[in-house]
């Protein structure tokens, strides 16, 4: 039995899946609509559950297919975790809150305000901790003050199934990681990780984890670090790379550079088939990251983690990217 | 997504949007004749604001490229705009004795743009909305003009943010320059772009949403009554 993240290689985006020893399956982020191709290739009788599925937090490449997953999985969905409470009139949030609402207090906004965090136990030998907002920065907007962002509501998960540890760090910025850290030495926690997914995308601080904790996550040169990359973006950062090299094992599941297929997922033919007018708009702007899909992605990440704390994974990457990177 | 354009703007806020100086704006008036067309006089203290449409956008648009598409059909598109009767009854709710109270006390231009965006005035704006695309469709100008309504994700980098745009939310780059301009530079602020084709190719607008009610913004009562505490 063993405790399988899966981390879909979607470039500048988060969809992720884990398998749960029971055989029950949870989702942490819909960034991409191959979760969902991914969902039916994991489990294509449909029987499994999903112990949790969770939002970290509301930024479009990490929710973009979740409209879609509520629409074909919803029934198999034991419980919702989330870090917002407006949906401003946003339909795929208002679908999210409709799905929320059915589950009743299985469908929870996450608040942590407590000074140490709590290990919320799933099923024998694996718990979760939940590292949440506070109370007032998520009654804040987003954008109100610069105290108030959109990534530092998000909910960062510590996984344990033994003695493997994952860390699957969202979009937290420096000043949540500093909170974070203080809560799990509170809690008598160790934020130590086999395996890393870098807090947003690979961002340096003060976008992404400060360079002091990265020793502290990775619990061993043999720990795996996983960032989820949009080369043409500019991430993973040139200081991200180097501060985890010597660290862990890097991973990437992004892409170096690719074709761009338009923002709607809609070829121009198929788009002339469909009557749509001529779009300026699209001629105009560059689709964000998380809407430029390359057949060419570097591969999904897939580890699997025993109990003993062994674990192993399958690389989607070469090096010489990594080296461009810091050309 | 469903947010009404701005359909009228204020002469300087017209100039900003056109990242142009008053002057300028005055000058591509008179040469594009509009001056006549849409002028509202608002009393001596408040001066004398002239009201662009967005088809009023687009046309000066065109007189800014090297080669102008259509100017005579945009021209056309404009009067039948300003002769409208839902031009006509946003001209009468911007007589000051009509403000809002919540714009009572602003001063010029800012109270203007508080009543162009207040929700009292948003069926008002929807129907001049409507006449705008009606006349862009009755000279075949629609396919060089698009309107959608815009959300801010999120601020990808120092230049850039991410913004989701109609009903589908398909998510574009678009530079935070012009989102400043609009007043727009933040998370999750609502508005709308306004792409224009001209013979240089495809200019984008951005302007701030009209008529979003306040308590858009506030918690969802339903959804705040599930939180939980997850630390000790």
């Amino acid at each position: 039995m063993t405790l399988r993240l899966h981390v879909l290689a979607v470039g500048q985006a988060d969809a992720m899946i884990l398998e749960l020893p029971s055989g029950r399956l949870a989702v942490v982020d819909f960034g991409h609509p191959m979760l969902l191709d991914y969902i039916d290739q994991l489990d294509p009788r449909g029987e499994r559950r999903f112990a949790f599925c969770v939002l970290t937090h509301v930024h479009h490449d990490h929710y973009q297919c979740l409209g879609d997953f509520i629409s074909r999985f919803d029934r198999r969905v034991d419980e919702y975790w989330y870090s917002f409470s407006v949906t401003h009139r946003n339909p795929i949030l208002q679908r999210f809150k409709q799905a929320v609402m059915a589950r009743g207090r299985r469908g929870r906004l996450i608040i942590h305000d407590a000074p140490s965090a709590v290990p919320l136990s799933l099923e024998t030998d694996v718990d979760v901790v939940r590292f949440g907002p506070t109370t007032w920065e998520a009654e804040h907007p987003a954008g109100e003050s610069d105290n108030v962002t959109e990534n530092n509501r998000s909910i960062v998960l510590l996984i344990r199934y033994g003695r493997s540890v994952l860390l699957l760090g969202a979009d937290a910025e420096e000043a949540r990681w500093r909170r974070i850290a203080a809560q799990a030495h509170s809690g008598g926690l160790s934020l130590a990780a086999d395996v890393v997914k870098a807090p947003h995308h690979g961002a340096r601080a003060p976008h992404g984890l400060p360079e002091a904790l990265w020793p502290v996550v990775c619990r061993s040169p043999r720990s795996h670090v996983v960032l989820t990359v949009d080369r043409l973006a500019g991430k993973p950062d040139q200081q991200t790379i180097r501060a985890v090299r010597g660290m862990g094992r890097i991973g990437c599941t992004g892409r170096a550079l690719t074709c761009r297929l338009p923002a709607t997922g809609l070829s121009g033919q198929a788009r002339a088939a469909s009557g749509d007018p001529a779009d300026l708009i699209e001629e105009a702007l560059r689709p964000a990251p998380e809407a430029m899909v390359s057949p060419a992605c570097f591969g999904t990440q897939v580890f699997d983690c025993a109990r003993d704390g062994t674990v192993t994974y399958r690389p989607g990457i070469s090096p010489p990217f990594l080296d461009a990177c810091l050309t | 997504m469903h947010i009404i354009p701005p359909a009228a703007a204020t002469m300087d806020a017209t100039a900003r949007h056109l990242q142009l100086g008053p002057r300028r704006v005055q000058a591509l008036l008179s040469a594009s004749r509009l001056n006549e067309l849409a002028m509202l006089a608002l009393g001596h203290s408040r001066g004398t604001y002239r009201l662009i449409p967005e088809v009023g956008i687009a046309l000066l648009r065109q007189f800014q490229a090297p080669s102008p598409l259509h100017v005579d059909l945009w021209q056309r598109a404009v009067h039948d705009v300003t002769a409208s009767s839902s031009w006509h009854a946003l001209g009468t709710a911007l007589k000051e004795s009509n403000w809002p109270a919540a714009a009572r006390g602003a001063t010029g231009q800012a109270g203007i743009e508080t009543v162009l965006h207040s929700p009292a005035l948003r069926p008002t704006m929807e129907e001049l909305h409507d006449a705008n695309i009606a006349a862009l469709q009755q000279y075949g100008l629609d396919g060089y003009l698009q309107v959608e309504a815009m959300q801010v994700d999120r601020l990808e980098s120092e230049e850039e943010a991410v913004v989701l745009v109609g009903p589908r939310l398909r998510p574009y780059l678009l530079p935070r320059a012009l989102l400043r301009i609009a007043g727009l530079d933040r998370e999750k602020a609502w508005g709308v772009l306004v792409a224009t084709r001209t013979a240089t190719g495809v200019t984008i607008d951005v302007w701030p949403a009209v008529g979003m009610p306040q308590e858009e913004a506030l918690h969802d009562p339903d959804l705040w009554e599930q939180r939980v505490e997850v630390g000790r």
